[in-house]
């Protein structure tokens, strides 16, 4: 997939985006997942929220607007359910995570949320401290889904809610995700969360085009987790959490071309692991993980760092490391 | 209400949050009339057929860091020696906060010591200032030739600067060679080219194409001081090709398809209890009409 | 008309005022099951409008008490696979007083037992995608369809006993029964008049369903457990769960089985069918699947806590740390495994009534073993908790949780009950000359001893 170069305004495109927003809003009466879906057509301008909102227009021009006014219009392109289950051909994602260079800046953290529309307390990936014996250092480690190439999850799903595809990915299609949770009982990273209630959406996002790609909108009684925004590298672009760290630790990449990138660094994959003795977490467990890690060797910040301004509801979280052997 | 369409998409291609003026939480740098202030750095990449694509990225403080500013209308010019501008174009800033122009030098007379001089300059508006910066580029190109021979790729490069009196090779001057990858370009090849300002590199074998086998190559000289960025690019069948066909999945345990030996059994064990669950229903329909006396 | 022995006609007349009307004590016990379920129903409300946040359920442990009492439920159900197909087979006189009690245990509790899967799924709106999607690896799957063939077995095995009864209650001039009833009585009966050819299949039909239901509940409870076998967890991922399971599922149907007849007996007075004999039968049998249990309980944790992996440890460390699970895990050893060997061990407590109390106690513990094979390992993930909402860190029980549960066992008593009103909890065409002779002893102040060759 080649990336966008082309920069410059296309004026048919906002017409084109106003069509699919239309497509988007009709499609999503169908396609809503919550019992009390009620998702209206475009053209009911009528809700002002009383909420304003100051952007800038082309002209150079500070506006306020009315948040109701405001029409979100999704980022990427959604894909048909079938193409979601093929995956995008002729790819294999792999991520590297350099567990050398993580300080706990929940860069990561805040801008899947954000992208995905998830509360703060929903975390798909989460940053964990971990020690793996009392004489051990600690380091943080940031989790995503794995993406198994022999996902326990998948085998235990009774209705192939949760698929593996040929790109690597393993998603989730909450229009089929009867809520069983046994998947999160099989996986053995605590990767996925339940959305044990309604979530609190706004009607733009809760009414939004959804494909196992997005992930978004959140469904209640469904499972959800990190999907590796395959919705992006569709555009060619990469995830969030690989943008939005400031230190460089995800990298992200296709397997088959052997490349792996954090935005700034580009690196073959094979390289790096052989250079920098890169790993799976608990590969005893057999079940193939697609995101290796770098070990925290010749560390940029001490581990101390992390905690440094961390909120106390955060720093609670980890006050048990270090004393369980 | 198009322009809200087209203000929108700023805030969603790049993600970025509004620009709040006059907020007096926001710690924004701005002058003693409360504009914001703005940076550009004009660049240029200069190519073998004799274009010049200028990238001129506008910034602009907010928050005391300066942050990329999409959607901007930036103007391109041409400086002559006596300081006369000639306008060349405007072009909007993408999500980049890059606004790109394509010069071409063909018909254009440099100055007087034979380079071109460029300007962009950003307007400004009632709350941003304006800003701008030029940009001086002696024309060069570098071009790449590609060289099959037995069983090794190498690429040939060789970098010139043109002027009046003719072409120069310029010497010492560090060439990258990038293979498009899907999200990034990775660097295969390396070099310094030679006082011909020549240079060969090999060209690794065995690096994933597409189906065809395509690899997009570009081989750059960086950030020179004269000649700006010099880049040269082709498109050839020197990799592996991929498979880009969707294959169903293997017959296993986390495939939608369940190992042979799954169906075989369960078909035998449901089978067999069915069947006689299927025989005892019938012998209870044959009991209920049984027209026999009873025994005794 | 159908032969009915001296005995048969006692229970007739015993169970006649069940089958004919229901009186007010009945309505009373009725009204206040129906108390219990429209409490676990309101719950059940509030569980579907308000959202399963409800419940104490949370991301880490993500099954709590309706898991466990589904395989409890479904644990209990063997009653009827054991008593009466294991014993069928073996052509055991003295098991035919309490087939009926036991094959209603049975189907009553794989009734109830799904019921509480259901309460954990969080979209019951999809429930048809486990028909039309289905994936044939999971072990959900097999569950499903293990279940409802199961289901289907037990109903065709307690029907097939019950249709000469049902022919008799067509047939009773003894029973004053309704014009519905008694025309409800002749369809179910089938037209059945003891010819030989009914009398054979039936015969032929039980024979063959009791020879099924014993492979079939082997792979019913075999394939709950794995459920939890199949997954990479510790306390879960051990090749013994198959065995352990059915061998934990035949051994607390037994429980419920004494427990039922205990109080059948007390309540109808039915001293004369439902002999101490059969309690020490059971009674020993109890003994020799509680000697299996504890066996097995013995090698699963000292194979576990001997090995010493660093994960199964963090799981095994909390059944032995009082402040966490040591007093469930005592309570469930000692009351599940110890006391119902002594109880039956010793002649002096070998008695109906301390028989009960015992199963009583072994039932609960059984109940407290599958809460404790469900939940702590939930709790133990492979990478400790980092969490500060407490409900996410340890599972407690919510009221509404607790009001299901005790919903799902008033109306696990509620199908008794009704059932109690169309057919008699002793088989009638069952009951032979047998037990005349017993009747009459009892009858004439007779102590009733076991005679030497039985």
């Amino acid at each position: 997939m080649e990336p966008n170069d082309n920069n410059e305004l296309n004026p048919r495109r906002d017409f084109l985006k106003s069509t699919a927003l239309g497509i988007a809003a009709t499609a999503a009466v169908a396609a809503c997942g919550s019992a009390s879906c009620s998702c209206k057509k475009p053209t009911d301008t009528s809700g002002e929220t009383g909420e304003k909102v100051t952007l800038l227009s082309p002209d150079g021009e500070l506006v306020q607007v009315d948040t109701g006014h405001l029409k979100y219009v999704p980022k990427n392109v959604v894909v048909s359910k079938e193409e979601a289950r093929q995956g995008i051909p002729g790819r294999k994602f792999v991520m590297v995570i350099d567990l050398a260079r993580c300080k706990n800046a929940r860069k990561c953290v805040t801008a899947c949320q954000k992208m995905h529309h998830l509360p703060e307390e929903k975390e798909w990936l989460q940053v964990r401290l971990m020690q793996d014996s009392e004489d051990a250092a600690p380091y943080w480690f940031p989790k995503t889904c794995f993406h198994c190439d022999n996902p326990p999850c998948v085998k235990v799903c009774p209705v192939d809610a949760t698929f593996k595809r040929q790109d690597g990915l393993v998603l989730i299609d909450t229009d089929r995700c009867i809520g069983c949770k046994f998947c999160m009982a099989a996986c053995p990273y605590s990767t996925r969360v339940f959305n044990w209630s309604e979530p609190e959406l706004p009607e733009e996002i809760m009414c939004l085009p959804y494909s196992p790609e997005t992930s978004v909108p959140s469904k209640v009684g469904t499972v959800e987790k990190c999907d590796f925004c395959p919705d992006m590298a569709r555009a060619g672009e990469l995830p969030d959490c690989v943008k939005a760290c400031p230190n460089g630790v995800f990298y992200f990449g296709d397997q088959n071309e052997d490349v792996v990138t954090n935005g700034d660094e580009t690196v073959k994959f094979s390289d790096i692991i052989r250079d920098r003795g890169g790993y799976r977490f608990a590969e005893e467990l057999g079940t193939e993980p697609r995101v290796w890690y770098l070990p925290p060797r010749d560390r940029l910040f001490p581990v101390e760092r992390g905690l440094e301004n961390l909120p106390d509801e955060l720093k609670e979280r980890y006050k048990n490391v270090g004393k369980e052997g | 209400m198009k322009w809200i369409t087209i203000v929108l998409m700023s805030l969603l291609f790049g993600g970025i949050q509004p620009i709040l003026a006059q907020d007096s939480t926001a710690v924004a740098e701005e002058k003693s009339d409360g504009t914001i202030k703005t940076k550009m750095s004009l660049t240029g990449s200069q190519f073998p057929d004799g274009t010049i694509q200028l990238n001129a990225l506008l910034r602009s403080k907010v928050e005391g860091s300066y942050q990329k500013t999409p959607n901007q209308k930036v103007a391109f010019f041409l400086v002559n020696d006596a300081a006369e501008e000639t306008a060349l174009g405007d072009s909007i800033s993408g999500p980049d906060g890059i606004a790109k122009f394509r010069f071409n030098t063909a018909g254009r007379n440099t100055n007087k010591d034979g380079s071109f001089s460029f300007l962009a300059r950003y307007d400004g508006n009632d709350h941003m200032n304006g800003s701008e910066s030029d940009l001086l580029l002696h024309p060069a190109k570098l071009v790449m030739e590609a060289i099959e021979a037995d069983s090794t790729y190498t690429l040939k490069l060789k970098a010139t600067a043109l002027s009046a009196d003719g072409s120069m090779p310029i010497a010492e001057a560090a060439v990258a060679v990038y293979v498009k990858r899907m999200f990034s370009s990775l660097k295969v090849a390396e070099g310094e080219t030679d006082a011909d300002g020549m240079l060969e590199v090999e060209f690794p074998k065995g690096l994933s194409g597409d189906q065809d086998a395509n690899l997009n190559i570009t081989a750059k000289i960086e950030e020179t001081e004269e000649y700006g960025n010099l880049e040269a690019n082709m498109i050839k069948q020197w990799g592996k090709p991929v498979s880009y066909e969707i294959t169903e999945l293997p017959k296993a345990l986390w495939s939608d398809h369940p190992p042979v030996w799954m169906i075989v059994t369960f078909f035998v064990l449901m089978g067999t209890v069915w069947i006689h669950y299927m025989i005892i229903i019938l012998k209870l329909f044959r009991i209920k009409a049984d027209k026999d006396l009873p025994a005794s | 008309m159908l032969k009915i022995s001296h005995a048969g006609n006692e229970v007739l007349k015993t169970f006649a005022p069940l089958l004919e009307r229901t009186r007010t004590r009945e309505w009373i016990w009725i009204l206040f099951l129906l108390a219990i379920i429209g409490w676990g129903l309101y719950g059940l409300y509030l569980q579907i409008t308000v959202g399963h946040t409800v419940t104490g359920m949370r991301d880490n442990v993500v099954w709590g008490i309706y898991i466990a009492n589904f395989i409890f439920f479904i644990g209990i159900s063997y009653a009827g696979a054991v008593i009466s197909g294991f014993l069928h087979l073996l052509k055991v006189e003295w098991r035919k007083p309490i087939i009926r009690i036991a094959e209603l245990i049975t189907v009553i509790a794989t009734l109830i037992g799904p019921l509480f899967i259901l309460l954990c799924v969080g979209r019951l709106d999809r429930l048809h995608h486990l028909v039309l999607y289905a994936r044939l690896q999971s072990p959900i799957t097999w569950d499903v369809l293990a279940i409802s063939t199961y289901l289907v077995g037990g109903l065709i095995f307690l029907y097939l006993a019950t249709i000469k009864d049902f022919a008799i209650y067509r047939d009773s001039t003894t029973l004053k029964l309704s014009k519905w009833k008694r025309k409800l009585f002749a369809i179910l009966a089938l037209n059945y008049r003891d010819t030989e050819g009914q009398k054979r299949r039936i015969a032929v039909s039980s024979n063959l369903m009791a020879i099924m239901i014993i492979p079939l509940a082997i792979i019913v409870h075999s394939v709950l457990s794995w459920i939890f076998g199949m997954t990479l967890r510790p306390g879960w991922h051990s090749t013994i769960f198959g065995p352990y399971f059915v061998l934990a599922a035949i051994y607390s149907g037994t429980g419920v089985l004494i427990i039922a007849m205990w109080i059948f007996r007390k309540r109808y007075k039915l001293e004369a069918f439902i002999l101490d004999k059969h309690f020490h039968y059971l009674g020993y049998i109890m003994l020799v699947l509680a000697a299996g249990y504890g066996y097995f309980t013995f090698s699963e944790y000292l194979t576990d806590w001997y090995g010493s992996e660093k994960w199964i440890s963090q799981l095994i460390h909390k059944f032995f740390d009082w402040d966490q699970y040591g007093a469930l895990f005592l309570f469930t050893n000692v009351g599940g495994i110890v006391l119902p060997i002594i109880v039956v061990a010793v002649p002096q407590l070998r008695k109906p009534g301390i028989l009960a109390i015992a199963s009583a106690i072994m039932v609960l513990a059984m109940w407290v073993k599958r809460y404790l094979i469900v939940v702590p390992t939930l709790e133990t993930p492979l990478l400790p908790i980092e969490d500060i909402r407490p409900e996410y860190i340890k599972y407690s029980i919510t009221w509404v949780e607790w009001s299901l549960t005790f919903g799902g066992v008033a109306s696990f008593l509620l199908f008794f009950t009704i059932a109690a009103k169309f057919m008699t909890l002793i088989p009638v065409s069952e009951v032979t000359d047998k037990e005349d002779e017993k009747i009459n002893q009892i009858e004439h102040g007779k102590e009733y001893t076991i005679p030497a060759h039985e």
